[in-house]
């Protein structure tokens, strides 16, 4: 392709800067010694230690992170199991595309009615157990709801990029059923799974609908507690928790990149399969 | 499938049945899971959608269409108001319009990173990336920043006369387009990316050759080929601006209200859940009908 | 000792796969499943392998029937198509994967692995992952994969398909090599004639889901069994003839003598191009004269085309033909065959 014209690149880079204007205003006013007002004073890193001596940040951080976690791990369990399940399996055609369908639903629906359909769920729930009481644990199993759909996704391109030509020299390197599910399978997958897990993380600490809907008084994590300070007006310590997140953010996308940019390169060999 | 038949498997000797119980006790959490907490519930949610609501909150199981009337305008104490109606339709019209935005923004950058070599265009990548996976809060009041009365946006729009002095550029509609746009931004750019990077630039070439002029050559030979990306992109933006809650929340005011905010309101301030549930259903059927209408189109162009 | 395949039939829904095959194997032989794709080769493979199951009929290895056993439970191994090495495995650990699923002792493992190394001159490539290996290299990998479990029987799919063409030749004559040297029974798949005529003690044709003719690679390319087998192994003239006598043969071109038997009263005789001598007299036997239509300088030989029905011959006569050239033309009495089918 030819070279850009100095219009786009110049289009292009200010569309970019007003994706990152606002971020860099975020991660500027956090450095800044001033309480009130928008008006520099000095640099400081003093809402960062504010921050970290906030009880509640810290409560809401560790929510955050026990509820990615925990939901991460279940998710991306099911959602390989469920991959593998539907791709190494003779399934019928009409079957297939029903379960493809099903797969589909959680990325496609808009989140608030998953949040909504969540609430009505847990309202039926209730009245057989009370540990569906909006909390932790309702907040975690929404967030597994959608995890698992992009987990499976992800993990089944994989399946689809391995081929099966591979599975077939292991039988016939005496493999059974465990030695090939271990040795062969899962080893080769792990770069999928890996790259669903870290996708599942990113979405839990992403949410902000679905734990709004599910959340109850005692769970709050940091998205909320950022949505409700924003009510009560902002202070610069979410400006400096609102940057910690970005970098966090940011240190995920290239370690997720990276693992794609992996993936991508194994596409290329040899025992990819024909079939 | 349909007999317990004995086959060879993937090198395996097994039967049909034997096969479907192991296949299904692999899919059946994950599987189950999604069907007990997504789709059941959506279906309960149009159920839910034809009941009353109780004192208190509750859902009384009796059935009835009121609440479809009611958001048709009907029902309400002072007979037809067109107040539900708005919101639907200034729900479908920010929906419209974000995506309009959008598909003019993307154009460029996905263009500008299709013509980058090596490392650079995963540099651009990345950096088109990253606001697409942070935090849809952060983005939004990061907004308030931008926008706040002290800050050169707010002074030039006052120095123009379009605001008092002293006054910021939130809430109002400008502010949500703003936050919309650059919300949905990334999710209209890396599907036209990808299809930018999977053109077939010797047709272009051959284009070039056939009509000298440029726009003619962007027309017939450039943008056909971006159209599935094109419509990947626009289901990725409409649909999920349709349900939008946050930004409109936070930057548009008490005003602004949008389908998303309704439904937020039914189930939560209002604790009307069958209204909510009717909104919800709404909503679920302009996704499928929008689902629908994009995949026919963009199979046209495929 | 060899395999022993017998009324194997394969369906896939309605479309067969496999009509009926039988065939035998000697042990120590390489033999070769020869025919275009879609003809059902490939299956056959699998069912050998015990990748695939039969609908019906027997397979037998060293006397054993083992039509039911999967191939994780046969002692058979295969080269794959495209070789289907472990991605996630060193070259050493894609070899020794076959002794450690079956639980072989650390020593074992260590010697044989070893050997199959230096056998296939890969010792130093040992630490190495397929995706840094030559296509070459990658071939021999499969093949000390499969040959290091020590199998009755070992196939190959086509085993050259993923090397360039330069490569191939001289690969085929290695791995003719290592049979002998080894002593055991190959069995590769290959649409290629020519791949098959190098490297097989034996071949058998297929198409159509039936094998058309088991032979040597001689009795198979000299003694053609059916048109299909005359087309797809060589060039082939093939032309309609009436018997006359014991060995006469009525044709356009007149009456023709064959020292072969003819099985029919009437039916289609092939002769190959080389089998037609080109005089510029009259040596008079089975003979005819011809005008030269085209011919082709190919250095070794030339391809010489007749104006009646696309005859054509093959000489290494050093007289270059030109077209209107009037030529003689001797069907050799011994390679005049007659076709045994009826189609």
């Amino acid at each position: 392709m030819k070279k850009p014209g100095l219009l786009l690149v110049i289009s292009s880079v200010g569309i970019l800067l007003f994706l990152y204007l606002p971020l860099m205003a975020v991660a500027f006013f956090s450095v800044n010694s001033s309480k009130y007002g928008l008006v520099w004073k000095e640099f400081s890193f003093k809402w960062y230690v504010r921050m970290i001596q906030d009880p509640y940040i810290l409560n809401a951080a560790l929510n955050t992170l026990i509820l990615a976690v925990i939901s991460t791990a279940v998710a991306t369990t099911l959602g390989t199991a469920l991959a593998i399940g539907m791709e190494n399996f003779p399934w019928g055609k009409r079957l297939k595309s029903f379960l493809d369908s099903i797969l589909h639903l959680p990325v496609i629906t808009p989140d608030i009615i998953l949040a909504a359909a969540l609430v009505v769920v847990f309202m039926f729930l209730r009245k057989l157990m009370s540990i569906f009481e909006p909390g932790l644990l309702t907040m975690t199993i929404g967030h597994i709801t959608f995890q698992i759909a992009f987990v499976a996704l992800v993990v089944r391109s994989r399946i689809a990029s391995i081929g099966h030509n591979v599975e077939a020299a292991a039988r016939d390197l005496y493999a059974n059923n465990v030695y090939l599910l271990w040795h062969v399978t899962l080893p080769l997958l792990m770069p999928g799974i890996i790259a669903g897990a870290m996708l599942a993380f990113t979405l839990s600490l992403d949410d902000f609908v679905i734990s709004f809907f599910t959340s109850g008084p005692k769970s709050v994590t940091l998205p909320l507690l950022i949505y409700a300070s924003v009510r009560r007006g902002i202070t610069p310590e979410i400006h400096a928790l609102s940057t910690v997140i970005l970098l966090l953010t940011v240190i995920l996308v290239f370690t997720f990149e990276r693992l794609t940019r992996i993936q991508n390169r194994a596409k290329n060999n040899p025992a990819k399969g024909r079939k | 499938m349909k007999k317990n038949k004995r086959t060879i498997w993937r090198g395996e000797l097994t039967t049909t049945g034997k096969l479907a119980r192991r296949g299904w006790l692999f899919m059946s959490p994950g599987f189950f899971w999604i069907c007990f907490f997504l789709a059941i519930p959506c279906l309960v949610l149009v159920l839910v959608s034809f009941c009353q609501r109780e004192a208190y909150g509750g859902i009384d199981f009796t059935f009835t269409g009121e609440n479809y009337s009611r958001l048709m305008g009907f029902g309400g104490l002072l007979g037809w108001t067109p107040d539900y109606i708005m919101i639907l339709g200034r729900s479908l019209l920010t929906a419209a319009i974000t995506t309009f935005f959008c598909v003019i923004l993307s154009y460029p950058i996905a263009f500008f990173i299709g013509s980058r070599q090596g490392n650079s265009k995963y540099v651009w990548l990345t950096l088109l990336i990253i606001p697409f996976w942070t935090n849809l809060v952060i983005r939004t009041y990061a907004w308030f920043l931008v926008l706040a009365p002290e800050m050169p946006p707010a002074r030039f729009a006052a120095w123009l006369g379009l605001i008092d002095h002293g006054a910021a550029l939130y809430p109002g509609t400008f502010a949500v387009y703003l936050g919309m746009v650059s919300t949905f931004l990334p999710f209209m750019a890396l599907p036209l990316y990808a299809s930018v990077e999977a053109m077939d630039w010797s047709l272009v070439q051959a284009a070039q050759d056939l009509y000298s002029r440029r726009t003619r050559v962007f027309r017939c030979a450039i943008l056909p080929q971006t159209y599935p990306g094109l419509s990947i992109g626009i289901v990725l933006t409409f649909i999920p601006c349709m349900g939008m809650f946050v930004v409109p929340d936070m930057l548009g005011g008490a005003k602004y209200m949008l389908m998303g905010n309704l439904i937020q309101q039914q189930f939560g301030v209002s604790r009307d859940w069958p209204f909510g549930a009717a909104i919800s259903f709404f909503l679920m059927t302009i996704t499928l009908v929008a689902l629908i209408i994009i995949r026919k189109k963009g199979l046209k162009h495929l | 000792m060899g395999l022993e395949v017998t009324d194997v039939s394969k369906h896939y829904g309605d479309v067969p796969a496999l009509n009926r095959v039988s065939l035998k194997v000697e042990k120590g032989e390489f033999f070769t499943i020869l025919g275009p794709s879609g003809c059902g080769k490939t299956t056959l493979l699998k069912i050998i392998a015990g990748l695939e199951l039969c609908d019906s009929g027997r397979i037998s290895i060293g006397g054993e029937i083992v039509t039911k056993i999967p191939a994780n439970k046969r002692n058979v191994n295969t080269v794959f198509q495209n070789y289907a090495l472990f991605p996630h495995l060193s070259v050493y650990e894609n070899i020794a994967f076959g002794l450690r699923s079956r639980k072989f002792n650390r020593d074992i493992i260590e010697e044989r692995v070893g050997k199959a190394l230096e056998m296939l001159q890969l010792t130093h490539t040992s630490e190495r992952y397929p995706a840094q290996l030559s296509g070459g290299q990658q071939q021999r990998v499969a093949l000390a994969r499969a040959l290091v479990n020590e199998p009755a029987i070992l196939l190959l799919d086509e085993p050259m398909s993923a090397l360039d063409a330069r490569l191939r030749s001289q690969v085929q004559v290695e791995l003719r090599n290592l049979q002998r040297r080894l002593g055991k029974t190959f069995i590769m798949v290959t649409h290629d004639q020519d791949e098959a005529l190098t490297v097989s003690d034996r071949i058998a044709v297929m198409n159509l889901a039936t094998i058309v003719q088991i032979g040597t690679p001689t009795e198979i390319y000299e003694r053609p069994k059916n048109k299909f087998v005359a087309n797809f192994i060589g060039d082939a003239n093939m032309f309609e003839a009436t018997r006359t006598g014991d060995s006469g043969l009525i044709t356009e071109y007149g009456t023709l003598e064959t020292s072969l038997p003819i099985p029919w009263q009437e039916g289609a005789v092939v002769i190959r191009p080389e089998n037609i001598r080109l005089h510029d007299s009259n040596p008079g036997f089975n003979t005819l004269p011809l005008k030269v239509r085209d011919s082709i300088y190919r250095g070794d030989h030339q391809e010489i085309w007749f104006e009646e029905n696309n005859l054509k011959a093959k000489t290494t006569n050093h007289t270059l033909y030109r077209p209107g050239t009037e030529v003689w033309l001797e069907f050799l009495k011994d390679a005049l065959v007659p076709l045994n089918e009826e189609e």
